[in-house]
């Protein structure tokens, strides 16, 4: 079954179906969710709440890509999110212990594969990133996250995020100039493959 | 110190190296990042920027986010919501214009509470002898409100007239009466001016007969039959004055305290409607939001 028979179904009201869709996009959905607020559990919320709202008002789709249709539910509930969040005090992005000490090393971010040394490696990209992300307007770090993170098409952000191909274009180039500002400042925290790369940042 | 590349060559750099460039402005990109070392350091940066940001890690997701039938449940109950909220919204805001707008053309042409407030004061005026010029025209109104008092007795002003036609004719009574009715313009005819209004018309109704009862009956025996009607006429006229007189604001007050509370249910009305416009407005409109 191919993903226009799934949404078909799925407007029929087959739950199946429809998570189906789910699970194809499950991990795109919530890591734009994630890189958009910074913080897991409200990605958690977000994404969840997403793919409800995606359910709901899957008549409203009417063709072309369901994965940019989709992103379009998670940045507009990410946004609505980052207004409350400019409206109440800060939280930290980064986890607590009982004693009220930072977790460096997230447990989501860590895979029993790979080795120590690989690890903190990209956490420390990660990290950076993050950071960086973070001190971008929430309508240039959507963009970022769907074109240079997610690896979307111009197109298909353009849909997301309801804006014109233009309105994209110039977004993505700004947002790009001041990631690579913000990321000068993570020389020495970036990953040794590409350390020698960001020489050529400063 | 190399400059900095504007906005707009920054943005074709970055149009450039996602491959989004055709024709004479790719040409043109490629052109200037082989000649200009300042495009070249720039698409070097702008490149590698964009490696590490691919390079992202990809963060593991908790759990799925597969929906159970109990999730779509409690949504379809408020996905359901949006039109009702949309027609709530609709009948509030037309029914919010409509009182608006009533209220709006009322106080236009008179104010209601206003009205009220013009009768009582013009009554005090006459009570105190301060009438200003007089709405002859609209003194045949006043016939208008004799029907409930044909029956009371004569009014003592009724003499007046009779004692004028004891040397005369009847047509020189009926003369004498007209004159007279021209020159009582400043008192009598003030008062049924004032009664032209809805409400002062209230009031005469509600005029009771105990000035009536207190005239003398004597003098109306007076003259001819015709004399009788002549001046039977004038006394109503009378009463209508003498009672006007006795009555004070009482009854007027008693018909503001009346409409006060009218004019504040129309009032908290509209606030209401606008209320519950507004909010099931933007109710609908974050519920039509995706």
């Amino acid at each position: 079954m191919d993903e226009a028979e799934m949404v078909k179904y799925a407007k029929k009201g087959d739950l199946d179906a429809f998570n189906r869709l789910v699970l194809a996009y499950q991990d795109i959905a919530f890591n734009v969710a994630y890189r958009l607020m910074g913080d897991p559990a409200m990605a958690e919320d977000i994404t969840q709440d997403a793919f409800i709202s995606a359910y709901r008002k899957l008549n409203s789709f009417k063709g072309g890509s369901f994965k940019a249709w989709l992103m379009r539910i998670v940045t507009n509930a990410g946004y609505d999110e980052l207004r409350k969040i400019k409206r109440r005090p800060t939280i930290a992005l980064e986890p607590m212990t009982n004693e009220e000490e930072e977790i460096e090393s997230p447990v989501w971010l860590t895979d029993p594969g790979e080795s120590p040394e690989y690890a903190i490696v990209r956490e420390e990209l990660n990290s950076a990133i993050q950071n960086c992300l973070d001190e971008l307007d929430y309508e240039f770090k959507a963009i970022v996250i769907l074109v240079d993170v997610q690896g979307m098409n111009y197109s298909e952000a353009a849909q997301a995020v309801s804006k014109p191909l233009g309105t994209v274009k110039s977004r993505l180039a700004r947002a790009r100039n001041k990631m690579q500002d913000c990321l000068r400042g993570f020389g020495e925290l970036l990953p040794s493959s590409f350390r020698l790369e960001s020489e050529g940042l400063k | 110190m190399k400059r900095p590349l504007k906005q707009k060559e920054l943005e074709l750099l970055s149009a450039y190296l996602d491959n989004q460039l055709i024709g004479k402005e790719k040409t043109r990109v490629e052109t200037k990042i082989q000649s200009d070392k300042v495009w070249e350091i720039a698409f070097d940066n702008l490149q590698l920027t964009r490696k590490v940001l691919q390079r992202a890690p990809q963060i593991k997701i908790p759990h799925n986010f597969t929906l159970r039938p109990e999730m779509i449940k409690a949504q379809r109950r408020s996905f359901n919501s949006y039109p009702t909220m949309r027609l709530i919204s609709s009948i509030a805001s037309i029914l919010f214009a409509l009182v608006f707008v009533g209220d709006f053309v009322n106080k236009g042409v008179v104010p209601f509470s206003e009205a009220s407030d013009q009768v009582s004061l013009s009554s005090n005026n006459f009570i105190d002898g301060t009438v200003g010029e007089p709405l002859a025209a609209v003194m045949a109104d006043a016939d208008s409100i004799d029907a409930p008092q044909e029956e009371m007795a004569p009014a003592p002003q009724a003499d007046f007239s009779a004692d004028d036609s004891l040397g005369g004719d009847q047509d020189q009574v009926a003369s004498q009466d007209s004159n007279e009715e021209a020159e009582a313009s400043s008192g009598a005819q003030n008062l049924q001016e004032d009664e032209s209004t809805p409400s002062a018309r209230i009031t005469i109704t509600a005029v009771p007969t105990m000035a009536v009862k207190d005239a003398p009956v004597e003098d109306t025996e007076v003259g001819s039959s015709d004399n009788k009607v002549e001046t039977e006429n004038e006394n109503q006229k009378d009463v209508d004055e003498q009672a006007e007189i006795n009555l004070g604001n009482e009854p007027e007050k008693e018909n503001l305290e009346i409409k006060e509370p009218a004019n504040r249910i129309v009032n908290l009305t509209k606030w209401v409607l606008g209320i519950i416009a507004i909010s099931t407005g933007v109710q609908s409109i974050r519920k039509r939001r995706i």
